[in-house]
């Protein structure tokens, strides 16, 4: 992002064109950060509480009490040897390894975030099955067709600009894009062919598809039996039951229409690619769904190809690694770090099952809450019930400081509240998984100076950590964030005078990532440290492989258990020795979907193009283009229930007795599904300042903490609810 | 006139995203409430047959331009560029132009003390930039240029452009795939 300057104040914002992944482009909420900087409600001075906790009273005080208050909560828990009694719980962590490092040097393991309410179930799906990243990267602007599983990447999904922008490109070229979901979202409604689902069925679906290219004989069967843990036969067993038609009784999608699109798709190949999010995962079958969806990518042999289903990591520490020295990890596990009920995440995504972090509170017992841009009272399942209760609860909660720009919801339950510099306040490196499919670097600095005392929380948890004592100083040296990203970004060539010139540091050396898999490693067998086993190279005293034998060769491979993609995991079957999951990518059906009556209807949220899930409604511009929130239903439906547009309607969960109802006015469109009701998030803010407050409702209200057993993330759309008309 | 100016819009390819009208609101700085550019949706069909078009709208530039008609003191002319533009010191804010523009796209901004549009970024032009919408564009969906220039010249050949039209006043804004029924479905970018 490029930021035009006059007399101190944002002008003008522009995309970076040597971002390799925005190229110069920035989306509606990029163009209105202005409204963010200049919010005039944001915090400005630190504040410590003078009424009742939640009561919304505050007095100013200065930084240095700000700071002395909160160390002389958490100098004793470290002095005790209890500093597992932190928990920094955050929302958005774009500081690239700061609060984790403040955790680690402090040596609590409670750095819990919202990813499992968030993408955590995908992620899980591709971390088992390929090992390398927990995130495609596919080569959209080099592809032909594109199966979209339930993201609305023209509206929001991560880095969704790149992504935009090349499948625009691609389909001027000719390639297709076709979407399920149950709502014609922006990409659903952009595609060449949108085709509406039921809820949770996308893993269905998708193994039908499955069925009909291996049944075909369209499947790359070179790839399945080289580079997957199973041979053609198994696949074509297993996918054998998931016929279009079973897939059509469960989706409601015509099998014709899956037979067509799975031909269309394997022809294709290559170059195509899948893509998915909230629509496919964010249900208590998530993550088998997610396993299924990308198989397809292995079915047809296009997982690294040139246009196909790409990866590369995108972790700027990978590129530039921070200066030193770096505390050790703490290994302590509690069960609010690492819930027994989750092992799988515990090996492959751990402190990310969000859904059972506020329910744990209390049982494992907290003395600190440090809070970093989270606004749970609004974003967490029940945020504004059940959230909001354990925040109220000076028991379970003792003490709570938040670091926030803004006057959220989260902030009003705090005690202590410090107010931080935002993106376009402070320093950083920072990098994406780039879609040019090369990695890099980019430089976030002050364009502007924060408006009152606002500090850099850099400087603000560099200061705590140096004044609790001096081991936790040992890793917090640089008293301004400048001069710490000035000695980081010497790991970059060029440096920060570099940086500063272009933005961008872009890895120009680094091959594009198309089939990493097939990448060589050089080998000594002789070299004393190497043993192989099979056709696979271990390290000596490792276990866990790092290249195979292929050809005349040793290649990376994929970053498994046996350097093959994952079609089978025996890792489940060991974690749960009772046979509860399966270990093959399947479709496991919602039950509570099948037994709802008829007056009852799932409820489903999703992001406009201008909005945030909560962090955009103080911004003018943006609420001027949207700035309500009612349900969508769909007309035909609403006709029939005598529910008109824009009448007012209550919902109710009967199953969910701590549900609030929620008072919501009727949207009816014939853009949804019959059996299901959406309202966006974004909106029912009861604090955030003038503009925010008081506009539309929160649908999180109703929406129960429930996740999927093996992938861990929140089921976001999947609360049966009851639409009742005012009378 | 083939060094004049035009806007293409490529339908096809707009998302819907508002970064265009947003990147104008944060260029220009008009009223709050107003928008010299803004994205109209319009839903078509029933489900699952259903459809929804993006449509961005903004000055048309027209070649018969009503307002300039309407205006008593001839505050507003046409530029050589071909771009309809309005004379702040001329402006005596006296508002015929708001109604005879049958698309809404002036209002009289009194803080500027003259009625204001879309001029195509005029200022930036100037300076050799694109406008605000073209230059934040994802998808490219957007370009104003001579009809001489042959990028222009080029996505015109496509074929498929047409105009947004409600009364016949020759619009220099032409989009592709603005098929007439969601032409006629577009409300005026004013709300009014």
């Amino acid at each position: 992002m490029i930021a035009t300057v006059v007399d101190g104040r944002i002008r003008k914002l522009d995309g970076n064109p040597r971002d390799p992944n925005s190229r110069g482009k920035l989306c509606a909420k990029g163009q209105a950060a202005i409204n963010m900087v200049e919010d005039p409600d944001r915090l400005q001075y630190p504040l410590r509480r003078t009424g009742a906790r939640g009561e919304g009273r505050f007095e100013r005080i200065g930084w240095d009490e700000a700071i002395a208050t909160l160390v002389a909560k958490l100098q004793p828990l470290r002095a005790s040897g209890v500093p597992e009694r932190l928990l920094l719980l955050y929302g958005r962590d774009r500081t690239n390894g700061l609060l984790e490092r403040f955790t680690d040097a402090f040596g609590t393991p409670h750095k819990l975030g919202h990813r499992g309410l968030c993408s955590l179930n995908k992620r899980m799906a591709i971390r088992a099955a390929i090992g390398d990243t927990d995130w495609e990267t596919s080569d959209f602007e080099n592809a032909r067709y594109i199966l979209n599983f339930g993201s609305n990447f023209f509206e929001a999904h991560q880095g969704h600009i790149g992504m935009l922008a090349r499948v625009a490109t691609a389909r001027r070229a000719g390639a297709r894009l076709v979407t399920f979901d149950v709502r014609l979202s922006n990409t659903a409604a952009g595609s060449d062919r949108f085709v509406p689902v039921v809820p949770g069925t996308d893993g269905a679906i998708a193994l039908a598809i499955g069925h009909v290219i291996l049944e075909e004989g369209l499947a790359d069967r070179t790839f399945i039996d080289a580079w997957t843990n199973a041979s053609h036969a198994t696949w074509r067993d297993h996918y054998r039951p998931y016929t279009p038609q079973f897939a059509e009784g469960v989706s409601g999608v015509a099998a014709e229409t899956i037979v067509a699109i799975a031909r269309e798709f394997a022809s294709a190949a290559p170059r195509v690619t899948t893509v998915s999010n909230r629509g496919t995962h964010a249900h208590p079958n998530g993550f088998y769904n997610e396993w299924a969806v990308t198989a397809l990518n292995a079915l047809v042999g296009s997982i690294g190809a040139e246009g196909g289903w790409c990866y590369l990591p995108g972790d700027v520490n990978r590129l530039a690694p921070q200066p030193g020295p770096h505390p050790p990890k703490p290994t302590l596990r509690t069960e609010l770090s690492h819930p027994r009920a989750y092992p799988l995440v515990n090996e492959l995504a751990p402190r990310a099952v969000s859904s059972a972090t506020f329910g744990e509170i209390g049982k494992t017992q907290i003395d600190v809450l440090l809070s970093y841009y989270v606004n749970a009272s609004m974003t967490w399942p029940h945020g504004p019930s059940a959230v909001r209760d354990v925040l109220l609860d000076e028991e379970k909660v003792p003490f709570h400081a938040a670091i926030d720009a803004f006057p959220s919801e989260h902030v009003q339950l705090a005690d202590l509240v410090l107010p931080d510099a935002t993106f376009l306040e402070r320093w950083d490196l920072d990098a994406r998984n780039a879609y040019d499919l090369r990695p890099y670097v980019g430089l976030r600095q002050p364009v502007v100076a924060p408006p009152g005392e606002c500090r850099d929380v850099r400087e603000i948890l560099g200061a705590v950590a140096r004044a609790i004592d001096p081991e936790m100083a040992r890793y917090f040296t640089h008293e301004s964030a400048r001069a710490f990203v000035e000695d980081w970004a010497r790991a970059v060539p060029g440096g920060l005078a570099g940086l500063q010139e272009m933005g961008v540091w872009v890895d120009a050396a680094a091959p594009l990532a198309y089939r990493p898999y097939l990448w060589p490693v050089a080998v000594d067998l002789d070299d004393g440290m190497t043993r192989v086993e099979g056709d696979l190279v271990y390290r000596a005293g490792e276990t866990w492989p790092v290249a195979r034998r292929f050809g005349d060769g040793y290649v990376r491979g994929f970053a498994t258990a046996d350097r093959r993609f994952q079609f089978e995991l025996a890792r489940i079957a060991e974690l749960w020795p009772g046979g509860e999951h399966p270990t093959r990518p399947t479709y496991r059906p919602i039950v509570e979907h099948s037994a709802m009556a008829s007056d009852e209807f799932v409820l489903v949220t999703f992001k406009w193009n201008v909005h945030t899930q909560s962090r955009t409604a103080n911004q003018p511009w943006l609420m001027e283009i949207v700035g309500d929130n009612p349900m969508w239903i769909n007309d035909v439906v609403a006709r029939e229930r005598g529910i008109a547009h824009g009448a007012r309607c209550t919902l109710v969960t009967p199953s969910d007795p701590r549900a609030m109802p929620l008072e919501v006015r009727a949207h009816c469109t014939p853009a949804i599904a019959p059996r299901v009701v959406a309202i966006s998030a974004s909106f029912g803010h009861t604090a955030y300042g003038r503009t925010a407050r008081d506009r539309g409702v929160n649908p999180n209200a109703l929406i129960a903490p429930s996740t999927d057993p093996v992938g861990g993330g929140q089921a976001w759309n999947d609360t049966i609810v009851r639409v009742r008309p005012e009378v | 006139m083939s060094d004049a100016l035009l806007m293409l819009v490529d339908l096809a390819s707009c998302s819907g995203c508002h970064a265009c009208a947003v990147a104008c609101k944060a260029e220009h700085r008009p009223m709050p409430g107003t928008q010299r550019l803004r994205v109209q949706y319009v839903e078509t069909g029933a489900f699952p047959d259903v459809a929804r078009s993006f449509v961005p709208t903004l000055c048309q530039h027209c070649t018969d331009a009503p307002c300039m008609e309407a205006c008593p003191v001839s505050a507003i002319s046409r530029a050589d560029d071909g771009t309809v533009e309005i004379d702040v010191a001329s402006c005596v804010c006296s508002g015929p132009c708001v109604s005879a523009c049958p698309y809404g796209a002036i209002a009289i901004d009194l803080g500027v003390g003259a009625a204001q549009k879309c001029d195509w970024c005029a200022s930036r032009r100037a300076r050799g930039e694109r406008t605000a919408c073209e230059t934040t564009c994802p998808t490219e969906a957007l370009v104003v240029g001579a009809e001489n220039d042959p990028r222009i010249a080029a996505e015109l050949a496509r074929g498929g452009y047409g105009t947004w039209e409600r009364e016949a006043t020759a619009p220099r804004v032409r989009y592709r795939e603005l098929p007439l029924a969601i032409a006629e479905r577009l409300a005026r970018i004013d709300g009014d």
